[in-house]
């Protein structure tokens, strides 16, 4: 064979197998480093970013959690279908005294209000309305509404239950008219206590009320409907 | 030869990056059932687009403007689901990081059909928003109001402050990330990385998915 052909077909070779071997090596090294990244990435469980969730407000303790869950569940908002409602039996379902069960919303001051009803009365007026909408487009994170009516002591136990019962509706028929909100069942617990069980006491006369600002004696505090968002995830 | 043959055997072994394409998650709960989000233009796309913002986003407006560059954008049906990133209204972030992006979003849900004039006057003025609502928290909600005297009445409402919250709740039934921009196509997601420079080959790839699925059926 002719030398310079030989030398020229060696040289032409090597021309052509250094490129080839290099990119071969260039592709290794990078598909290694993917793996490696993406098996890092893998090992790296913590989120770099947070996911969107309710909110968990401190005020959630144990106890509760523990009532909510057995209040929302007899309502039909857990793990149950229909409206959200619960008439009475609220006593056994909360499992503790009137002033206990009071004392768990206190943390909610900022969340709620208390509409404040005329006597015998279960109508709305301007000033219900416009501190049920304020309290209610005012949600944040919280996963539920609560509505839990009232009735003061005149008149009979019974008059007072269905008194209690057509103020917590009142409010649910308000919200679903102006709201529109397609999960309002699965938000909003109604719970009426009548005159039975859990009357409010003048620790509540701080809370932001509708009607006559200076009336908060008890049977005015107690002719109404506390209406409070909840800042805790069950 | 010389030439060829490396570019053929790197062709030969290229890594298949379609496989990273829609690996970023995709909408468990994509239905709209609260009326939560905006249309951007017309809806007569089978492709669907949905884009996470903030009217007061700079990214936001950034991907806005690639978008709009893009051939596929003509392609598309788009929505948005609003993310202010305002711990104002958003119980997810701890401070206003885009101060008064609130009110702009409430203006935005006001404005239905025109939402897109909104955005575009919010995206030109976004700084001039931010630096006055943090002197003055009022401030995006009374330039809003300047802006789109027809919105007045609505920016603040109960109701439209109540549309917003169930946008949030939107994100959060659906696990999205507390960032923005997020863009959906098809429900699926596109990766962060890929909606900068990387935007328009994805997508491309992934209208070219959806075409070949609908050629298969």
């Amino acid at each position: 064979m002719n030398p310079r052909l030989a030398i020229a077909c060696v040289l032409g070779l090597a021309g052509l197998l250094l490129p080839l071997g290099l990119v071969t090596s260039w592709q290794g090294q990078a598909h290694a480093r993917l793996l490696e990244a993406e098996a890092s990435e893998a090992a790296d469980a913590t989120p770099t970013v947070a996911t969107a969730a309710e909110a968990d407000e401190q005020y959630c303790t144990p106890q509760l959690r523990t009532i909510l869950r057995r209040v929302l569940t007899s309502c039909g908002l857990i793990g149950g279908s229909g409206r959200g409602c619960q008439p009475v039996e609220a006593r056994s379902v909360a499992t503790m005294q009137g002033e206990d069960f009071n004392a768990l919303f206190l943390p909610m001051q900022g969340r709620g209000g208390i509409l404040q009803f005329d006597q015998a009365s279960s109508d709305l007026d301007a000033s219900d309305l416009q501190l049920i909408d304020r309290v209610f487009a005012d949600r944040r994170g919280a996963s539920y509404f609560f509505v839990v009516s009232r009735a003061s002591p005149e008149g009979s136990t019974e008059l007072n239950r269905e008194l209690s019962r057509a103020r917590a509706e009142a409010v649910m028929g308000h919200l679903r008219q102006t709201f529109h909100d397609p999960e309002l069942d699965q938000q909003v617990g109604l719970l009426w206590l009548g005159e039975e069980y859990a009357q409010l006491d003048p620790t509540f006369c701080e809370w932001e009320r509708s009607g006559e600002a200076g009336a908060c004696e008890p049977a005015d505090l107690n002719r109404s409907a506390f209406v409070a968002w909840i800042d805790c995830r069950l | 030869m010389f030439v060829g043959a490396p570019v053929a055997a790197y062709a030969a072994n290229a890594p298949d990056f379609d496989r990273f394409v829609g690996a970023c998650g995709t909408l468990a709960h994509p239905e709209d059932a609260g009326h939560v989000l905006v249309a951007l233009g017309p809806q007569t796309q089978p492709t669907q687009v949905l884009e996470v913002l903030d009217p007061l986003c700079p990214a936001c407006r950034g991907f806005e403007e690639r978008f709009a560059g893009l051939e596929a954008s003509s392609q598309v049906s788009r929505r948005a689901l609003l993310f202010p990133l305002d711990s104002e209204c958003n119980w997810m972030v701890d401070r206003p990081i885009h101060a008064g992006a609130c009110a702009v979003s409430e203006a935005v849900l006001c404005a239905e059909d025109d939402a897109q004039d909104v955005i575009a006057w919010a995206f030109a003025e976004q700084e001039a928003i931010r630096t006055a609502t943090e002197q003055d928290p009022g401030a995006a909600a009374r330039m809003v109001r300047q802006q789109f005297p027809a919105l007045a009445e609505c920016v603040g409402s109960p109701s439209v402050r109540a549309r917003l919250n169930r946008a949030l709740r939107w994100a959060v039934s659906n696990q999205l990330p507390v960032l923005t921009p997020q863009v959906y196509v098809n429900d699926t997601r596109i990766c962060d990385a890929d909606t900068d420079l990387g935007l328009d080959w994805t997508l491309a790839r992934l209208l070219g998915r959806r075409g070949a699925e609908g050629g298969a059926r």
